[in-house]
């Protein structure tokens, strides 16, 4: 009898979740891991022939999985509970904090992004006074001594600094953050919780900015990338943007939805795929935001990454004009075509992550179109 | 295809088990057929030809061979099967070794053929070579089905990565098996535990293994540990692939000999070998070491006999020197043990006897993971200590913290401890109707956990394949 059982509820496992996945309608994405889901390839003589339709098949399989995500928290819960490994895919939480592991300290991808910087810097910046960049701490910055896998930053910033051009000024962020000021769920920090930040820059840049007052506005269902990642059950954030009579009239463009005003927040981006992109108009190439309150005509130029992307709406009040270039997304060689250098202050900010990971910036001549599709959804 | 797979484990499975179990017991082999050559197909595509062609030679030479038999015909047929298997095997999996040793040695400049390695290339010509030398020894009758002996050489549970099944062992299966409720009901289970012991641990391992070998900032520990990790991982790789290979043939009705019997238990090398890859050792065994004169020799041919049999080992396992010097390695410490040591180990204590085969078989594992002698030279520096870096640091430490409870599991798992607790609770009438219920709970839940890993895991395919 109790081989039977054994057999009857073996089989059933494998029909049922056979049964299941060839009778659901295919998902076309998926929430948590932002990214497109693969489909079911076409059945054809040169797919089978060239194996392109079984290597796609592969991914259709597992992509499109029943119940999917609850795999995926089952393995994360086992890994971390059962196995007791430290981290699942180098994601790991601590005091309800989700962290990822960004270990070791790659010296060949800082070089690289400092001499992309190097080179704009000699495109369009040679003569200019006021040209800095500044690296954005990641919250595992804040988990020294945690036993964790942790980046020696001292070294990147000495890195950086033998790499960079001695014209390009550092502005230290270190000590303008604590790890209070990033999200549970997500890579980037805390809008309402950047003032120490701004006052750096500030004072790196020799910008006066001085604030209207702000107004919290809340979105409490903020499900950060790490959550996705993590595949736990997690409460989601709560996301803070600070509204003011400064970024209620600013008025943003963005050189790829030519003619188009675009909201500093955009709200409908709250709950989407990634809320984050509801600052400045998310990723993008190059984005201009005007301050007609402001008739300094002092600019301001950032290179930048996503994190500059909550940021810039609360360094408004010092500028006449911001322009966001974020290499990813543009070549550098194109950049002179959809901006005007003149005298502005010019701030290179990247996150460490990506002074460690800079793969995905543009490398000078590496491109020959304006701008990169971007694979990230949202 | 992988059997670590969701498109095996949840689309091919399924389909093949309706087939099968709803054709009549005739036409089963021909539905094993085709299933495993679909199998095959779906990863290695052209080179099913390759295994259909291997089969069609040695179907036809048995025949050649059992017409002929007492001729010099028979024997001519069976050196061309031989020959034939070699040539198959010495070309798409050493081409590039001798080319490469060629160019060494003579300073030419031959350009290479990277050639692709079909998956199970050396069980499968060992398969079929093993079965033309049986029937021309009279230990097997020659199969007149072709269709039966392209089920047998094509069996999708053991065709890329074993074990070696030799004809013999399942001639009279191929045409009369049995599928029983208990038969299946075992090779669930054993399949499944096949699979958690890939999935679960051996991926994990390798994780541990890459991390370390990786690693910029080494330590004594980090060497210890990647070595220690990837012992386990292979270990657990290739014995839980033969786990579902037996349980998947059990399934079917075949009954596949074991391949490795916890082998981290032994008390000298030989008794390790006696219980690591056994299908491999009895094929060694039989058709090269008996061959040659086995022990039935002088002193000196028998070590001769040792060492050619180690050094085919280490080839048969890879087409690099590592791999030769590591069979080599092998064959001068059995050597040492058949002559001086094996009395010496029955007197120390127990737990020496298994310190010195751990320590000789993680040096093994060193050679066999590292393909250049310096590296293998450095490796080995570094893991007593004379690399100039730290006993621990930060960085091995975490890793240690992270991976440590898999590697007890691992090594707790590698000893039959769990085994005998299991065997010894069926026996005991108050615990066996227990332990029997929580049989098929225990597969569904760690099925589920294993499908967990693959729906998040990436591909990962098993390490023997390149064998």
């Amino acid at each position: 009898m109790i081989n039977k059982i054994t057999v009857i509820s073996f089989l059933a496992v494998l029909f049922t979740v056979f049964f299941l996945n060839v009778l659901r309608d295919p998902d076309e994405l998926s929430f948590f891991e932002r990214r497109r889901l693969a489909q079911m390839p076409e059945l054809t003589a040169d797919g089978l022939l060239s194996g392109k339709f079984m290597s796609d098949f592969d991914d259709f399989a597992v992509d499109q999985m029943m119940f999917r995500e609850q795999y995926r928290r089952l393995k994360a819960v086992f890994d971390l509970n059962v196995l007791r490994k430290l981290d699942n895919n180098g994601i790991f939480i601590r005091n309800g904090m989700v962290f990822k592991t960004e270990y070791p300290l790659n010296e060949s991808s800082i070089r690289r992004l400092c001499e992309t910087i190097n080179t704009v810097h000699s495109l369009y910046l040679d003569g200019l006074d006021n040209v800095y960049y500044t690296i954005v701490p990641d919250k595992n910055a804040y988990l020294q001594n945690s036993g964790h896998l942790v980046l020696d930053y001292g070294r990147m910033e000495d890195a950086a600094r033998g790499f960079i051009k001695d014209e390009i000024g550092y502005i230290s962020l270190f000590g303008a953050l604590s790890l209070e000021d990033y999200f549970r769920t997500d890579s980037h920090w805390r809008q309402e919780r950047l003032s120490g930040v701004v006052d750096a820059l500030a004072a790196g840049l020799g910008a006066v900015i001085d604030p209207k007052p702000y107004a919290e506005q809340h979105f409490d269902r903020f499900y950060g990338v790490y959550y996705g990642q993590s595949a736990l059950n997690i409460d989601p954030d709560d996301l803070t943007y600070l509204v003011s009579e400064t970024t209620d009239n600013a008025v943003v463009t963005s050189v790829e939805k030519p003619g188009e005003i675009i909201p500093v927040y955009d709200l409908t981006q709250l709950g989407a795929m990634d809320s984050y992109s509801m600052f400045m108009g998310g990723p993008a190439a190059i984005v201009t935001a005007q301050n007609p309150q402001n008739s300094s005509g002092r600019g301001l130029i950032l290179f930048r990454d996503s994190y500059a992307s909550s940021l810039s709406p609360l360094l408004l009040d010092g500028y006449s004009t911001i322009t966001l270039v974020d290499l990813r997304y543009v070549n550098p060689e194109m950049v002179g075509e959809f901006v005007e250098f003149t005298n502005q202050d010019v701030l290179f900010i990247y996150s460490a992550t990506l002074f460690n990971t800079s793969d995905s910036v543009r490398a000078p001549g590496a491109f020959v179109s304006p701008f990169v599709a971007r694979g990230r959804i949202g | 295809m992988l059997f670590s797979s969701i498109p095996f484990l949840f689309y091919f499975l399924p389909v093949f088990f309706v087939l099968y179990f709803t054709m009549p017991i005739k036409a089963r082999n021909v539905v094993l057929l085709l299933a495993s050559l679909i199998f095959y197909y779906y990863g290695e595509r052209g080179y099913v030809l390759l295994l259909v062609f291997s089969s069609v030679m040695d179907y036809t030479i048995s025949l050649i061979v059992e017409k002929y038999r007492g001729k010099p015909a028979a024997k001519a047929a069976l050196l061309v099967s031989v020959i034939g298997n070699l040539l198959i095997l010495g070309f798409f999996k050493y081409s590039d070794f001798f080319i490469g040793n060629i160019n060494a040695v003579f300073g030419t400049s031959l350009p290479l053929l990277h050639i692709h390695l079909p998956l199970g290339i050396s069980f499968y010509t060992f398969q079929t070579m093993s079965y033309t030398i049986d029937v021309y020894r009279g230990q097997a009758r020659p199969q007149k089905n072709p269709f039966d002996f392209a089920a047998y050489v094509t069996m999708f549970p053991q065709l890329v990565a074993g074990p070696i099944v030799r004809y013999q062992t399942v001639a009279d299966q191929l045409t009369s098996r049995k599928h029983t409720w208990e038969g299946f009901a075992y090779g669930a289970t054993r399949f499944i535990i096949g699979l958690g012991k890939k999935v679960l641990i051996a991926n994990t391992l390798g994780e541990l293994n890459q991390a370390a070998l990786a690693s910029g900032n080494k330590s004594v520990l980090f060497y210890w540990l990647a070595v220690v990790a990837f012992m386990l991982q292979i270990y657990f790789d290739f014995s839980g692939y033969s786990d579902m290979a037996i349980g998947l043939g059990r399934i079917i009705g075949f009954r596949f000999l074991e391949n490795f019997n916890y082998p981290f238990i032994a008390r000298s090398v030989s008794e390790f070998w006696q219980r690591w890859h056994i299908s491999m050792g009895t094929w060694f065994r039989e058709y090269i070491y008996i061959p040659l004169g086995g022990n039935r020799v002088s002193k000196l041919k028998w070590v001769r006999n040792i060492a050619v049999v180690w050094f085919v080992t280490g080839l048969w396992h890879g087409a690099a020197w590592n791999f030769i010097i590591w069979g080599l390695y092998f064959g001068v410490i059995l050597t040492l043990e058949k002559l001086f040591l094996s009395n010496w180990l029955k007197k120390i204590p127990r737990i020496t006897q298994h310190l010195y085969v751990m320590v000789i078989v993680i040096f093994s594992f060193v050679i066999f993971h590292l393909e250049s002698v310096a590296g293998i030279t450095e490796y080995l520096k570094g893991m007593v200590g004379l690399m100039d870096v730290p006993a621990v640091n930060s960085e091995s430490a975490y890793y240690l913290r992270s991976y440590g409870f898999v590697l007890i599991l691992a090594v707790f798992g590698a000893t039959p401890v769990l085994k005998n607790l299991v065997n010894r609770a069926k026996l005991n009438p108050k615990l066996q109707p227990v332990a029997e219920a929580l049989t098929p709970v225990f597969n569904i839940v760690l099925l589920l956990i294993i499908t967990a890993y693959l729906v998040d895991s990436s591909f990962n395919p098993f390490l023997y394949f390149r064998f």
